[in-house]
């Protein structure tokens, strides 16, 4: 058995945004709870991650870290993550596994579930390794991702939680390499940096293993099937990342 | 019914299974999984890769079809075979598999392959799993792509899996990067003896039919049977390997001989493992399975084939396997 770290947050941070790169899985993993709770947040402030979670330490079948709450103001979160797997039970905010200022690449690595929803930028320059949303993503999914695998089973053109109301999601796939994005619904692409719809070659996601998501996991089944259209670019940076969805 | 008088009389089924050792080597070795969008492009594929692969002496390595994979055994959830391979080196296997899958699996449609074989259970740790030696398979197909290849990296619970998807003409190939090399086992075997070709044909393929689809073991020479058995050298220069004219019953009157009378029809069964009890128990069904069916219509003894003991670390010797 190995590892398994669970932050349960205390209480609602309100509407200050929060550095959550510090919440590294590798940072976190093999430590007591009381080291843990002594860890800081993120380098710009003083505060401790017990001050604002309750920390757990158990075991688990994979080396894995659980985030509990709502934390959609918590950014960056998986930024530095590259094995394991990060679970976050609730929403979180923009640029999950996404790139740093100053950094060429996000995640390079490893597995993370969101249950929730999760903000603006998922993905943006994501290396390597696997993001998986369960409800709803905001702008800018997938943008600049150089490879990698993102799948969302909720809306990708709606209204997204952490959005203006009102604001479709857009710029799905913006500068996108490589790598894979896996939707439930038809994004809107333009014409000039994506590929018209090519149907099949799902059969690869077969290889992708169970994520434990009810929904995740059905719309992963349908698209192995077969049941799904793919769209190659963005041909306007020189890209040929594929989004795939269910058709 | 097995019966004994005494340590170096045991018969089953009233054939003889004389008090000799089978000496093996030990190989190199790896597991490929072979899938197909159904059995019959599997099983031409499998065909096709183990074609040619009977013997190191001449062939490079020896591989066959160790076991049939339903969807469920699978990583992509369609039907497969498993394929087991075994060399003399590691650099022989690193030439051979690539090869063999870019000619008889690439090519075959609907096919994809996988790894079979991982590290052993010691080498559970990061670094031991970093510089164990592994066979490249899409790491040298994927060239096929032209570029337009596509790498995915796959997270599993027991790390992450890169696999290759190749574009080709009914869709894509995947592949998997790599395949671990293991230590194996090579030149288990027994000789099966008889009044007559039908007699000896008739057991061997009883023993083969009975080892197939064992776990961890192949049999790979045609229909699991060599005729040829051989020994080392020649009287000709470059020859490793010659016919054993101690077998022969048409020299019976020219060489000292192994064949006692009535005896007109050698046939050897030749085992290669992962490790050395699957081949032990392979020998054991399927000396049993081939003293069954032709012990009463013309089987009349088993042995084994050794060098002496000194060459292979490795020894069954039959009374035992069959205790």
């Amino acid at each position: 058995m190995k590892h398994c770290v669970t932050l349960t947050l205390r209480e609602n941070v309100g509407g200050n945004s929060i550095d959550g790169s510090g919440l590294c899985l590798s940072r976190i993993i093999g430590k007591s709870e009381l080291e843990i709770s002594k860890l800081s947040l993120d380098s710009e402030t003083e505060d401790c991650i017990g001050e604002l979670f309750d920390v757990a330490v158990g075991s688990s079948v994979s080396r894995s870290m659980v985030l509990r709450g709502d934390l959609s103001n918590f950014h960056h979160l998986a930024a530095n993550h590259h094995s394991g797997t990060i679970e976050i039970d609730g929403n979180v905010g923009d640029y999950l596994g996404g790139a740093m200022e100053g950094c060429r690449a996000g995640m390079s690595g490893g597995r993370v579930l969101v249950r929730g929803n999760a903000g603006k930028q998922a993905g943006y320059r994501m290396r390597r390794g696997e993001i998986f949303i369960a409800q709803d993503a905001g702008d800018f999914l997938a943008a600049h991702m150089i490879a990698g695998t993102i799948c969302v089973a909720g809306n990708v053109a709606g209204n997204v939680a952490g959005n203006a109301a009102g604001k479709a999601a857009n710029h799905v796939g913006y500068g996108m390499r490589r790598g894979s994005l896996l939707l439930a619904t038809q994004p809107v692409l333009a014409a000039n940096r994506f590929s018209g719809p090519i149907p099949g070659s799902g059969r690869w996601i077969r290889l992708i293993e169970p994520v434990g998501d009810q929904k995740l996991d059905r719309m992963l089944a349908e698209m192995a099937a077969g049941n799904c259209v793919t769209s190659r670019g963005d041909a306007a940076a020189g890209g040929v990342g594929e989004i795939l969805w269910t058709g | 019914m097995n019966s004994r008088g005494n340590s170096t009389d045991l018969r089953i089924n009233g054939v003889k299974i004389e008090a000799e050792f089978a000496e093996a080597f030990d190989m190199k070795a790896t597991r490929i999984i072979i899938t197909g969008h159904d059995r019959y492009w599997v099983d031409q594929a499998a065909m096709s890769m183990t074609g040619f692969g009977t013997s190191v002496v001449g062939c490079g390595i020896e591989i066959a079809v160790e076991q049939n994979l339903a969807p469920e055994q699978t990583p992509d959830g369609r039907p497969g075979v498993s394929v087991l391979a075994f060399a003399v080196s590691g650099s022989e296997l690193e030439k051979q598999i690539p090869l063999r899958l870019g000619q008889c699996v690439l090519t075959c449609p609907t096919t994809a392959v996988f790894a079979g074989s991982h590290e052993s259970a010691d080498d559970s740790n990061a670094e031991a799993k970093a510089s164990a030696k592994r066979i490249p398979m899409g790491k040298s197909l994927r060239y096929f792509g032209d570029g337009h290849q596509i790498s995915k990296v796959v997270n599993t619970r027991d790390g992450d899996a890169r696999y290759w998807r190749i574009p080709v003409m009914d869709g894509e190939f995947i592949c998997q990067h790599d395949v671990a090399r293991v230590s194996g086992v090579g030149g288990g075997n027994f000789i099966l003896l008889g009044r007559d070709i039908d007699a000896v044909s008739v057991a061997c393929r009883a023993a083969v039919d009975a080892m197939r689809n064992l776990p961890g073991m192949i049999t790979p020479f045609p229909g699991g049977t060599a005729r040829s058995g051989s020994k080392v050298g020649s009287k000709y220069a470059g020859m490793f390997a010659s016919t054993n004219e101690a077998y022969c019953p048409v020299l019976r009157e020219l060489v000292p001989t192994k064949l006692h009378a009535g005896e007109n029809c050698a046939m050897e069964i030749v085992i290669d493992g992962l490790s050395a009890q699957p081949i032990a128990h392979a020998m054991k069904i399927g000396i049993s399975a081939a003293c069954q069916a032709a012990g009463e219509s013309g089987l009349l003894r088993v042995t084994a084939g050794n060098y002496g003991g000194k060459l292979g670390r490795h020894h069954f010797h039959l009374h035992e396997v069959m205790s």
